[in-house]
């Protein structure tokens, strides 16, 4: 693969750095069980707004729930709500993409209404999809998906033109192959740097934005364990309680950051030519 | 030059039209029935649809599109289902608090951010540029609700520096006004840097290795006069790119820390109006953050064709 075959020959402090924190947070996130006695919705009153203490590494919250275990399973839906914004994103993104690239003669409509979509800001787009399927793992899934597709779209499209003109494309095509395998074969293939480095940036917009939906009340619905609703708990008791606020934050943090990280430096990596953030 | 902007300004129609679309189609999928929220739950079936018909729901869908798009052409987005008056007189009023914010923490972020990317391009790989890369990546990386939080529970919480919450109009406090909107402003600010610090920082870097910078140095022009004359005017376009791409980014961002702060401004009123299901509100909000972002972004395009003649005659 062009990716680790770049990755031995520049050594790259970001991406190894921004891998092992990854590497890490699906690490507590799988094991969440295993690290913790405790479960993340049960309710505990006799534990009420506990400071950190040795039983409860992190605190408690106001139902007497264990801080820490809630940040396990919460960076937990953080990383599934991700992960499958950015399949999903990849998917749409994808297919729209190479269907306005391929076939000029849609690509002025569909590039208008990208154009349109584009001009609402994600969140506000999620906020208000979210409100209308009601909250739910799911609904913000696609919410966002929905929100964060036609920049991906428009990413694949610009790709696609800029190759499906090139010579190897044109012989392939004198050659007598057929669209649907010059699309897969030369110019998706040829495609994949830029869209894996936008999906790792969404990647870190939908943990942030999915924390955002849960701290206002329209992402993933209590008692379900979420980095965002525990913040609007926290919120609530930031005077008797501010422990509560520091934790969720800080992972919220780390997560989004070294997925920025690795976004940065898989650009750098793979594609010379556009704007190198590390390295010049 | 004038051609262009006529033909800039005639491409909008239809990207407007897709808005409006959008923003209908979206609100009117929304679960819960306006009439039932109007009338309460002891309304009988023939109050119900009397109401219907006098608001015009008993038409099909595209019907009402279109007499919907007919008034908001007019300026007259309806009446607002909780506040009992014309939606656009709603919004106007809470105008002033939201652009305050905004205008505010889009000059922190511009001043804070181009002087972190200008430092970290001089400063090229030294630990100025690592800082700056560092702080960036934090102003990007951090959730805008949570560092409301911190910035409240820091300096009003625990400093009293400034309200915890609320908002003075400018006519009653003066630059009191200022203590109200500087937490949300700054809150917004860190993101909108650490964008415009990235992209400066890689522009000027482009910029600095071209061969008139190497004249300049060999001239024997100081590092201040060939920073600031020379490289910074060149490295200019990006940067205005991301600053109006990002300025819907701000104004989503408003919708946040709005609700966080209590500032009754245009967000505030947004989120208000989407947990009540205020479908005529929440219209004329998503309208207006798009119709504001689209004519930014028509005026960063035409800066482009007016710093470079090529984009005009394209």
């Amino acid at each position: 693969m062009l990716f680790l075959k770049r990755y031995k020959k520049y050594e790259h402090p970001y991406i190894t750095a921004s891998i092992i924190i990854l590497i890490f947070l699906v690490f507590l996130s799988l094991f969440a069980p295993v690290l913790t006695d405790y479960s993340p919705v049960r309710n505990n009153a006799r534990n009420r707004l506990q400071p950190p203490s040795r039983e409860h590494l992190l605190g408690t919250d106001q139902f007497g729930r264990d801080i820490f275990t809630r940040i396990l399973y919460g960076i937990r839906t953080s990383m599934q709500v991700g992960l499958a914004v950015v399949l999903l994103t990849v998917i749409f993104g994808g297919v729209v993409g190479v269907a306005a690239g391929y076939y000029s003669q849609i690509d002025r409509v569909v590039m208008r209404i990208l154009d349109a979509m584009m001009a609402f800001p994600g969140i506000i787009i999620a906020i208000s999809l979210a409100a209308i399927w009601g909250a739910g793992k799911l609904n913000i899934i696609l919410a966002l998906s929905f929100a964060y597709f036609p920049k991906m779209a428009r990413i694949v499209r610009s790709s696609v033109i800029s190759i499906k003109d090139l010579d190897y494309v044109d012989s392939a095509r004198a050659a007598g192959a057929k669209d649907s395998r010059i699309i897969v074969k030369y110019i998706l293939k040829n495609s994949a740097s830029p869209i894996m480095v936008q999906a790792t940036f969404n990647f870190a917009l939908a943990i942030l934005d999915e924390a955002a939906l849960s701290f206002l009340g329209v992402g993933i619905m209590p008692p379900a364990p979420s980095l965002g609703a525990m913040v609007t708990d926290a919120r609530t008791y930031m005077v008797v309680a501010p422990w509560m606020i520091l934790a969720p934050g800080i992972m919220i943090v780390l997560a989004v950051l070294s997925l920025n990280l690795l976004g940065d430096g898989l650009r750098d990596l793979l594609d010379p030519h556009l704007k190198n953030t590390f390295q010049k | 030059m004038r051609n262009y902007i006529i033909k800039r300004i005639l491409l909008l129609i239809p990207i407007i039209f897709i808005v409006a679309v959008i923003a209908f189609f979206i609100t009117n999928l929304m679960p819960g029935d306006p009439v039932r929220v109007i009338l309460g739950n002891m309304a009988t079936e023939s109050e119900v649809a009397r109401l219907e018909q006098t608001l015009g729901l008993d038409q099909p869908l595209i019907v009402r599109f279109f007499r919907w798009l007919a008034n908001i052409m007019r300026g007259d987005f309806g009446d607002s289902l909780y506040l009992n008056a014309p939606v656009a007189e709603v919004l106007i009023k809470r105008l002033r608090p939201t652009f305050l914010i905004a205008i505010l923490a889009e000059i922190l972020g511009i001043a804070g951010g181009m002087l972190l990317g200008i430092l970290a391009a001089v400063k090229h790989r030294k630990f100025l540029d690592q800082f700056s890369i560092t702080l960036s990546l934090f102003g990007i990386s951090i959730p805008s609700f949570w560092l409301a939080l911190m910035l409240m529970y820091l300096f009003s919480v625990r400093l009293g520096w400034f309200p915890v919450s609320g908002y003075e109009p400018f006519a009653e406090a003066g630059f009191g006004t200022l203590r109200y909107i500087i937490l949300p402003a700054v809150t917004l600010a860190f993101m909108q840097a650490g964008l415009i610090a990235r992209m400066t920082r890689s522009a000027m870097l482009d910029t600095l290795k071209q061969d008139y910078i190497r004249t300049a140095k060999s001239k024997g022009l100081s590092t201040k006069s060939i920073v600031f004359k020379h490289a910074l005017k060149n490295s200019m376009m990006p940067v205005i790119t991301v600053i109006g791409h990002n300025f819907a980014v701000l104004l989503g961002g408003t919708w946040i820390v709005e609700t966080i702060f209590v500032i009754p401004g245009t967000g505030f009123m947004a989120i208000n109006a989407i947990m009540r299901r205020d479908i005529p509100v929440i219209q004329a909000s998503i309208i207006f953050v798009a119709v504001i972002y689209i004519i930014l972004n028509l005026f960063v395009d035409l800066s482009y064709a007016f710093l470079n003649p090529k984009i005009r005659y394209n």
